[in-house]
């Protein structure tokens, strides 16, 4: 059974190189297309294809909904998530934190360092630490490799293709000067079919509780008080479940009463610790 | 001099005091199961009095996982955070946050840094998403480095502790 799988990728990727006129590009997708069936093993796409392929998606979720106009905010945000991410296993990933301008809640990552927040979900937050939360919960996303994951799962598999590990510079490169503009659309309308399928059918149950399980260390491990993430999810359980704004994260994530069921088990052996909420901080970047 | 003194002190005293006030959460909450109301934040901890399943309290802060709460009676006392839900915040589509109203009254704090009154975010948007690699370069001119990141940790007290995130990962 598993040679079929791999014998029918391996058909879909020479096929869609064909069908788009791909040839090997700076970025090997010849030797891409012969690693076919290695595709399935996440540990084997390379730093620079696991990078691009978070961009990619980057580009289409910032696509749907640009960046916070404030600046400020931003950069608050990247120094919370990098202090995070400097003391994760992955801390010299090339990591990037935006916050998208939108009043949904929700938060996203995509491979390769990319997280985004919603300001949406800022408002709803009392402290740095509860900022921290969520940040710490998709950067387990993103080193624990989940998106990775959801693509080679069988209700993704279709999104598999080349073209989400290349930039449109290199996808362009390989194409006829007159054929450009066509093939821009076609390799943004596969990357934006891929996230619409990972970020709209969401990930995997257990990775998104595995997400919460060691986000919560991470966070206390960087100095935040670990209980601001349980604090954060009771904000979530007390919203109205049928507001329009958290209709994407619930159809995505379990419910805050679930994920807090599961996360309780795991409380215990962070009882003693203290951390910090560095309230004061976030309540002064949010009133500036 | 002496009255410049004194106007110096009074507004640095006031400084001073506001640094150290941590604001209170003051949240409306239930109670999920039958427990008990205790006088510290510990298990050991000699009870208040007992708390049935859906009782109303007002949580008044924090202290690692228990939230400091007043009943209807005006018992004091702390209760697990995991035993108590917060209270309802319906709020439909077009409609100002109940929450949003309540902090500007609680805190002073308005939303308009974090708030443009932009729409939502859903699948419908995703459908229709162009990609946007200018907004993607935008991103990374926002980024952080270790050392950036580092020095933003001190200035808040931020230290890092050998707690381990996932065993054999690290």
């Amino acid at each position: 059974m598993k040679n079929i799988l791999i014998l029918l990728l391996t058909l879909v990727l020479l096929t869609a190189c064909k069908t788009t006129g791909l040839k090997i590009g700076n970025l090997d997708v010849g030797g891409f297309i012969e690693q076919g069936a290695n595709l399935w093993n996440a540990s084997n796409i390379s730093l620079e294809q696991e990078v691009q392929f978070g961009e990619n998606m980057s580009a289409v979720l910032l696509g749907a909904r640009s960046l916070h106009p404030n600046e400020k905010l931003n950069k608050y945000v990247n120094n919370v998530g990098m202090w995070l991410a400097s003391n994760s296993s992955r801390a010299d990933l090339n990591w990037h934190f935006g916050v998208i301008d939108s009043d949904a809640i929700n938060a996203f990552a995509a491979p390769g360092g990319y997280i985004f927040i919603t300001s949406g979900m800022i408002n709803n937050m009392n402290s740095e630490a509860e900022l921290a939360a969520v940040l710490a919960h998709e950067i387990i996303h993103v080193i624990e490799s989940h998106h990775l994951t959801a693509i080679k799962s069988g209700a993704l598999r279709g999104s598999l293709t080349e073209t989400l590990f290349l930039s449109v510079d290199a996808y362009q490169a390989n194409t006829n000067a007159s054929q450009k503009d066509r093939e821009y659309k076609a390799w943004t309308k596969k990357i934006t079919g891929a996230a619409q399928d990972l970020y709209s059918k969401g990930l995997d149950r257990d990775d998104e509780f595995d997400a919460d399980k060691y986000g919560i260390r991470l966070l206390a491990k960087s100095g935040y008080d670990p209980f601001a993430f349980v604090t954060n999810l009771q904000i979530l359980e007390s919203i109205d479940p049928e507001d329009s704004n958290l209709a994407l994260m619930y159809k995505t994530h379990p419910t805050p009463s679930e994920r807090l069921d599961e996360i309780s088990e795991h409380l215990a052996k962070l009882e003693n610790v203290t951390g910090l909420t560095a309230e004061q901080r976030f309540q002064r970047v949010l009133s500036e | 001099m002496k009255q410049l003194v004194i106007i110096f002190s009074i507004i640095l005293l006031s400084i001073v005091t506001f640094a150290g006030q941590a604001k209170p959460i003051d949240r409306f909450a239930q109670v999920v199961k039958d427990t008990n109301l205790v006088k510290k934040p510990s298990s050991k901890a000699d009870k208040v009095t007992a708390l049935k399943k859906d009782q109303n309290i007002t949580i008044k802060n924090r202290q690692r996982a228990w939230y400091q709460v007043i009943t209807e009676n005006d018992l004091s006392g702390w209760i697990k955070m995991l035993e108590v839900r917060f209270s309802g915040e319906a709020k439909r589509e077009g409609e100002l946050g109940v929450k949003r109203v309540w902090n500007s009254i609680t805190s002073g704090r308005t939303d308009t840094t974090v708030s443009t009154g932009v729409r939502g975010f859903d699948e419908e948007d995703l459908k229709k998403a162009t990609a946007a690699p200018k907004q993607v370069a935008l991103l990374a001119s926002f980024s952080s480095d270790k050392k950036q990141a580092s020095t933003f940790a001190k200035q808040a007290s931020l230290k890092a502790n050998d707690i381990i995130v996932k065993e054999g990962a690290e």
